[in-house]
């Protein structure tokens, strides 16, 4: 990996937050946690937001994605380097880099012990100690959360000027070294099945004619198919965000609408409890862009029920206006 | 006499009575009707297309509520039969709709001749422009009836797929 050439001049640290941010736009970096939101929009945002702390991510809380961790233990400097450069930018931001229990890493890495924490607004929510507001972004609460391959590409391409071509991913047992791009139908462990992407819990089933994106922290054989809702309740305590996660399945069983499901931070905590083994998250996912959908549809129909009764009384009006000219016409004929 | 006076106003007033008895419980029926129309009317999907056989939503929400099937409407597809069937307890009737893409019309505007007959038929004044001038779909009001499209001599209406912003 090291064999790869610079794609831009190395950033000294005389360089301005501008420069930086230009930077990392250029190498093409994005949430490496499966976010895949631009980091450099992220890091303009938190500077617009005044964000005052900044925070690795290397929770890993995907069962069987170690990516996460395999990068930290190989390159864990280089991470840490990743999170000063993000703290450059953030006016000296305060820096911490979230880790598993039992990582024994040095500082600035903290053992963080809160079950799921690896989803961004939890892990937010919980260095800003307070509960995660319903929707609300990290930044609401002075909190910017980078993932730690994020963190590592960051380095890369302010010191060394590298552009992102290449991830770490958990393939199965392993983790790898991809380039982005690479098929997944071209990875041996595609030839045991379907696969499913970014972990058995908050990930998402491969599509077709999938590759490695920037995004792409591991890929895992697909879920077994689920078995029916027993009704036991388990989800429910589960849920960080106090949802009814049976509820919400059975809203989408039912094909129907939840406005509830909006406050679902997709964290995959109810999927991990669940006995019959249901994809609870991509349902919730489907079942919010079944919600907007529907609204948008009763918000089309709404407008177009009042232009078309205006055009209606407008047609009417003219009827009526025509008759009367047509009238006065008449009676100004007769007294000719 | 007297009693003939008295027996005669009797019936008058009675019959006042009954007739405004009458005006009252039917301007109340009509009031009652109105509102399952009004219900039903606010779950269609407002084209206006007339696929239905009906020249219009209020008008098929009309005929729904005296009893008309309640699939008719492609428009709305099996979502909206559903929300029709639980509103009016008919869930035992046949609802058979597919789901149709919702669609958005746009104007082909190399081709369009200003000829303003797309412009007479739009039944949400979706469409902008003046005789010999081009013309346009203003895409966010317009639902995609396609009432414009046999209106289009030069056929230069399509339909394209509607995507909420
Ligand atoms: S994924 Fe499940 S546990 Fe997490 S917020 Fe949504 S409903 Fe709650
Ligand atoms: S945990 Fe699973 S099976 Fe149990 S109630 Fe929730 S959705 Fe149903
Ligand atoms: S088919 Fe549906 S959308 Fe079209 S006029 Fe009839 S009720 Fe309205
Ligand atoms: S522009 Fe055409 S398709 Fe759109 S609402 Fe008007 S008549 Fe219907
Ligand atoms: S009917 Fe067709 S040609 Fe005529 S104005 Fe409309 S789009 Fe243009």
């Amino acid at each position: 990996m090291d064999a790869q050439v610079a794609d831009f001049a190395p950033l000294d640290e005389s360089a301005d937050a501008d420069a930086i941010i230009a930077r990392i736009d250029a190498a093409g970096i994005v949430g490496m946690g499966g976010g895949r939101y631009p980091s450099a929009r992220k890091l303009r945002e938190a500077r617009a937001a005044d964000v005052r702390f900044a925070i690795g991510n290397g929770m890993a809380s995907e069962p069987g994605a170690s990516a996460d961790t395999t990068l930290l233990g190989q390159h864990f400097e280089a991470v840490v380097a990743g999170l000063e450069i993000v703290g450059r930018c953030l006016n000296g931001a305060g820096l911490a880099l979230a880790v598993p229990p039992g990582s024994k890493l040095p500082a600035p890495a903290i053992e963080v012990g809160v079950p799921f924490a690896g989803d961004e607004q939890r892990l937010a929510a919980h260095f800003a100690t307070r509960t995660a507001p319903n929707a609300g972004q990290p930044s609401d609460y002075g909190v910017a959360v980078f993932n730690v391959a994020t963190l590592f590409a960051i380095f890369e391409a302010v010191t060394l000027g590298r552009a992102l071509r290449r991830r770490i991913v958990s393939v199965g047992e392993t983790d790898q070294w991809l380039a982005i791009g690479t098929p997944l139908a071209e990875l041996p462990i595609a030839a045991a099945g379907e696969l499913r992407v970014n972990g058995p819990l908050t990930g998402r089933p491969a599509r077709a004619n999938a590759v490695v994106e920037a995004s792409t922290f591991s890929v895992g054989p697909a879920r077994a198919p689920a078995d029916p809702c027993i009704r036991c309740g388990w989800c429910a305590p589960a849920c960080p965000e106090s949802l009814v996660a049976e509820h919400l399945h059975d809203a989408f069983e039912a094909n129907a609408e939840a406005a509830a499901v909006f406050d679902c931070i997709e964290c995959g905590a109810c999927t991990a409890v669940c006995p019959s083994g249901i994809d609870l998250v991509n349902e919730f996912r489907a079942l919010k862009e079944q919600t907007r959908h529907r609204a948008a549809l009763r918000e089309r129909a709404d407008a177009a029920r009042a232009r078309s009764d205006a055009r209606s009384e407008r047609l009417a009006r003219q009827a009526r206006q025509r008759q009367a000219q047509r009238a006065a016409r008449l009676s100004s004929n007769h007294s000719w | 006499m007297t009693a003939a006076l008295a027996l005669g106003g009797l019936g008058l007033v009675v019959a006042l009575l009954l007739s405004i008895a009458r005006a009252v419980l039917a301007s109340k029926e009509r009031g009652s009707e109105g509102a399952v129309v009004d219900a039903v009317d606010a779950l269609l999907p407002q084209s206006q297309c007339a696929q239905c056989g009906y020249p219009g939503c209020r008008p098929y929400a009309q005929a729904v509520s005296a009893g008309e099937r309640l699939d008719l409407c492609r428009p709305g597809g099996p979502n909206t039969v559903a929300k029709l069937q639980a509103l009016l307890g008919r869930e035992r009737e046949p609802a058979a709709v597919a789901q149709t893409p919702e669609l958005v019309a746009r104007i082909i505007e190399r081709q369009c001749v200003g000829c303003a007959r797309c412009i007479e038929v739009c039944p949400v004044d979706a469409i902008a422009g003046a005789p010999n001038y081009l013309h346009a779909v203003l895409a966010e009001h317009c639902t995609g009836c396609e009432l414009c499209v046999p209106a289009c001599p030069v056929d230069c209406i399509e339909l394209v797929a509607w995507t909420p912003k």
